[in-house]
Formats: structure tokens, sequence, C-alpha cells
């Protein structure tokens, strides 16, 4: 089915109005596909609430018409998390853009979904707020609680872990059209944590919109640091990196800590196809760090702890340059300076001829990092991709993130195939190594369902089931059936080929 | 082509292989585009010829004469001067100068010709 009945279209547009529910071949091509190798799906209507009454109204709707519901903002997820199944009803959060409250004392903000991080930010800003969110390397039109809703990360996850940690509480509307509270946020007007109710947000973390949709979002917020440093230290190995993250990370000096591979560097001064291997000499990976202090003095003195670090690193292991200060890069090089912005965006992965954007992206050991790093540039390498990696430590050290990163031409199917093979031998080597996909894309869902075991894979249906009796949110996702469909006929993205 | 150190240069710069130019000389190709945005051909003066920088291994080439062309590796003809120093110092003299200090401590070397190595080091400084 690509096309809802008559009836239910009727209704959409009685509860919204006809400018609020589109189903022209143009708005239904915008949100049928996205940046990644995925094949598009089939919308069949886009709608537009503004309020959470709208919401419930419109899951109703769909529940008597068991049309698959699927939640949308920018669609930059980079899993094809968002891709519609046949005659979806594509909730569009556009309009639910209000930031209901800004609490400075607690430090939380209070977001529907259409808030972005560059909204977000703006309003901070111009509001004179000493406060800041942890912000992704992300464009601006990142939805904020998407970005917490899919466990993604940003700045300041060093320090405080993925974005789903930062969640202090939900309202959601669930398959039967009524809304809950999670967190704290569930009896207090506060809503101050998570803690210390059951723990229902992790209900709809993760879950990929098959649970319900998530109306608001409340998100810690942090002290806006007085000062602000950005180091590059150039890295010729990449154990002596990972040794001097970890090293780092631990000890707490600095703000963010970050690795970013030659080829990175390399796409931020405007190479957009760097040949696959480094030049002689080069360095393969540059660790950035961020320190961030109240004043002079005390940021001088977590930079020198921290450099301390590096130079025992350098002692032990070698392979690391002296710490460069950003400003004096930018010096030399003013195409640079897209790095010195805060917040920090790779724009270059979107902005480029052939549109196509992919990664394996995962969460895993950071004792293991070294290792799965230098062996997934190595598959990159032999798939003639260039080695784009991004990897930091989380939560002062207690996990890590490794992330492959794929750019190609979404008009060439060669390219489109490359694309696919190379994410499906990360995906092996990742998961053999005890990584484990974030924002995991259908393709790949499979081979995670398989290692849970049956016994949680039918915990997780069950809990989807009681949530969502009909099956209409998000189907497909995690290979939960959709409206009138059995586990086998679920609808599924094909499973990249590996000839 | 014979390359001189007064000629009228045009004030381009050329990466030699883009998809196998190193991260130093891209910066290298930034900073001598910025130079030549801000003063003209005067900014690349006394720097005719090929000039060889090695920063802590990482090996760029810059070779001025109609144009200026930079590239990573082998120079494509023998160097008027090479100039070798640490990563680190050559941000140093780039941001800070005190190119003659450097080399009186023997943290910058020069090979060749010590007015292209003086040429070198105040177009980075400038």
């Amino acid at each position: 089915m690509t096309h809802l009945d008559p009836a239910t279209l009727e209704a959409l547009r009685r509860l919204l109005g006809a400018d609020r529910v589109r189903d022209d071949a143009d708005t239904l091509a915008r949100v049928s596909g996205d940046v990644t190798e995925s094949p598009p799906g089939a919308a069949a209507v886009v709608v537009m609430p503004t309020t959470v009454e709208e919401i419930s109204a419109i899951v109703r709707i769909a529940c008597r018409a068991r049309a698959p519901i699927v939640g949308r903002m920018a669609g930059l997820n980079v899993g094809g998390l968002t891709l519609p199944a046949p005659g979806a009803i594509v909730v569009d959060f556009v309009r639910m853009n209000r930031i209901l409250e800004l609490n400075t004392e607690e430090m939380y903000v209070v977001v529907e979904p259409g808030v972005t991080f560059g909204q977000l930010s703006a309003h901070l800003a111009a509001e004179g707020h000493a406060l800041i969110p942890s912000y992704p390397l992300s464009p601006p039109t990142t939805s904020v609680a998407m970005n917490c809703l899919l466990d993604g990360l940003a700045n300041l996850s060093e320090r405080w872990g993925a974005m789903g940690d930062l969640i202090n509480g939900l309202e959601v509307v669930i398959g039967d059209g009524s809304v809950i509270r999670t967190g704290a946020w569930a009896v207090s007007d506060v809503g101050f944590s998570r803690s210390p109710l059951p723990d229902l947000t992790g209900l709809f973390l993760s879950w990929q919109g098959t649970t319900g949709l998530v109306t608001k979002c409340v998100m810690q917020l942090f002290p806006k640091p007085a000062l602000r440093r950005r180091y590059f230290v150039m890295c010729h190995a990449v154990p002596a990196l990972v040794t001097a993250m970890r090293r780092l990370t631990r000890r707490g000096f600095c703000t963010d800590i970050g690795g970013l591979s030659w080829p990175a560097a390399r796409m931020i001064l405007g190479v957009h196809k760097p040949h696959v291997e480094p030049v002689a000499g080069e360095p393969v990976f540059f660790l950035y760090l961020d320190f961030t202090a109240e004043d002079e003095e005390e940021l001088t003195f977590r930079e020198r702890r921290a450099f301390a670090i590096l130079d025992a690193v350098r002692s032990e292991a070698g392979g690391l340059e002296r710490p460069i200060v950003l400003d004096d890069l930018l010096r030399i090089a003013p195409g640079l300076k897209k790095f010195a912005e805060f917040p920090t965006t790779l724009d270059f992965l979107l902005e480029h001829e052939g549109k196509g954007l992919t990664w394996i992206g995962t969460y895993g050991p950071l004792s293991h990092l070294d290792e799965a790093c230098a062996r997934g540039m190595e598959i990159m390498v032999e798939e003639a991709t260039p080695p784009l990696v991004v990897m930091r430590p989380m939560k002062a050290g207690h996990f890590s993130v490794l992330r492959f990163i794929t750019l190609f031409d979404k008009q060439q199917p060669s390219d489109v195939e490359r694309a696919r093979r190379v994410n499906v031998r990360l995906a092996d080597h990742c998961l053999d190594r005890g990584y484990v996909p974030y924002k995991c894309p259908t393709w790949l869902a499979p081979k995670l369902l398989e290692r849970m075991g049956e016994p949680t894979v039918r915990a997780m249906r069950s809990l989807r089931d009681s949530l969502d009796p009909h099956r209409i949110f998000n189907p497909g996702r995690w290979l939960f059936p959709g409206p009138e469909s059995t586990a086998s006929s679920v609808t599924r993205d094909e499973e990249p080929r590996t000839t | 082509m014979q390359p001189s150190s007064d000629i009228a240069v045009r004030p381009r710069v050329v990466l030699d292989d883009p998809a196998r130019t190193g991260l130093l000389a891209l910066l290298i190709g930034q900073m001598l585009d910025a130079r030549i945005e801000a003063t003209g051909s005067e900014a690349l003066s006394g720097l005719g010829g090929v000039t060889m920088l090695d920063a802590g291994g990482q090996r760029v080439w810059i070779r001025v004469d109609d144009e200026v062309r930079v590239g990573s590796g082998d120079p494509p003809s023998a160097p008027r001067v090479e100039v070798r120093a640490a990563l680190h110092d050559c941000v140093a003299l780039a941001t800070r100068g005190g190119m003659a200090g450097a080399f009186l401590m023997g943290r910058v070397r020069v090979r060749g010709s010590l007015f292209g190595a003086l040429a070198l080091a105040r177009v980075l400084r400038s």
C-alpha cells in the first residue's frame, strides 16, 4: 500500500487543514529519501502538527487506517531510519519547534521535537543565559530531541556520555493515542532527573521511533565556560593516539577530546576526494583537545597537566607531535576557520558533488580502540575508500566512539555499491570486536538481533507491542512488523550485497 | 623555464595533485593564497625556483615561476633550498618569527641558498 484511503486523508485534512497535509510528489519525494545508500521509502502523506493533541489525533487516525507512521525532522540520521514504510504517514515536526521551558537553576531545557541545535544555541545566546547544550558535529538543522533519542554524541560526550544520557524526561504519544511522561517530570513540575522512578525513558531511546512519538524532551544543559581554547596534536601512530586519549580522559583536564583521521583534515581544507593512502610523513590522525575554564590561570593549569600527559606518551611511544594552538594554525591556514567555530560542524560531509553520506558509527570498549580503528582503516583502503574516521573517548573513558565515514556519489550505482560493501565489512569488523552500532541502520539490524539472542529479541517485541499494539510506529526498524503484517513479511531494506 | 627570484609571478596557487596533496602542503597552499591576496606577487619575492620544506617528516615543495605550484613528496626538480625543522618549530616560525635564532640554535637546518631560506621564513611569517 503506497496510498492512504480517501477517508483517512480527509480525516487528516479535517484535523489539520489542507495546508498542513501534503501529498504532492515533491513533498513525498523529499521525505521518502535521504543521504544514505538505503533505497528510498514510499510515504503516502506528510502532516505537520503543531500540538500534542493533534499528534494524538493523528495516531488514532493512523490506528484506524492501520497506516504506518514515522516522525521526521532533518532526516540526517545517516542510518536510513526515517525512510517511510510504504503508505506511511510522515509526521514532519518542523512546526513543533517551541522551546517550552528553560530552567537555569536546574540546568535543563524542555523542547519540542522540531527545535534544532542552531535554534537552541541562538536562543541561549540571545537571552544571555550562561548555559550551553552538548552540541553534535552536525548541521545546525539537526533536531535536539531526535539526536538525544537516537543516542548520538556531541561535544560534551567526552565528559557526560551519549546524548541519551542527557535526557531527564520525555512526553510521548503511544500507540493508543494517549500521552505519557517519563522521568521525575512524571510526578514533579521540575524535570530535574530520570531518577528515581522506574525508567520509562529507555523505552523510547534508540528504539528508532517504533514505540511512540516523542512530543517533548527535557534535556540537560551545562554551564557556559568563560574561556575556551582548542589545540591540535598531529599523530603518526594510532596506538599512541589512543593511549593519549585514554590517559587524558581519565584525568579530566579537557572538555573535549577527539581524533580525526587524515582524510578529514584534507577535506576540511577543500580536497573532497583524497587518495586512499596518506603521503609519506603525513600524520595519520589529528587529535583535537578543547580546554575550558573560568579564568586564564585555571585554563593554563589544565593545559599544562594535559600536555605533561602527552609528553609522557611521546617519550614512551613516540608518534605524537607537540600541541599546536588553533589560533596559530588559523594564521597559517584561514581555511581552518570552520574548525574554530563553536559549535563546530563537519559540513564538508554533506557539501560535496556526490551528495551521498553513510557511516558505520559504533560505541565500544576504549581498550580495543586502536586495533579496531587500524583494521577498519585497512578495510576502507581495500575498498578504495579514503579512511575517514572519527573517534573519541566517551563519559570519561568508560567507552569510546569509532565511526567510519564514507562519501559516495548517489547517482553512480557502482559507487553506491561500494558504499554498501564497505559498510557491510566494517559492520562485521566492528561487531566482532565488541563495537555496537548506534543509530543502527535497518539493513544491519538482523546482525544485532542475532547476537542479542531470542529471549532478548522476544522481550523487545513484547515491549513494542505493548506500547504500539497496532504496530504503526516506524515499522521495519529493528525488524518490527508493521500493521496487518507478520514478522515474516516485515518491511526491511535489502541486505547489502557483498559481491 | 628558468627560475628567478625576481620574476613577475601570477598570483595563483595550484596544488600539484590535489588528491595526493598532504596536510602540510594544503596548509602552506592556503597560507600562500592568503599572502598573495594581501600583498600580490610581492609576497613571493625571493622565492623563485623550487623550495623544499621538511617539517617533522612531512615534505612539501613550492615551485614559483609563472605560477605557484605546491606539492607533497619529492620535488619536480632540484630544490634551490631545503629547510628542515620540527612541525611545531615551523608553526612557531610562521606565527612568531625568529628564523635566525632557530637557525643558530640548530632547530632549523638549511641546505642550499640561505637567501632562499630567509625568503621562505619571510613568507611564512608575513
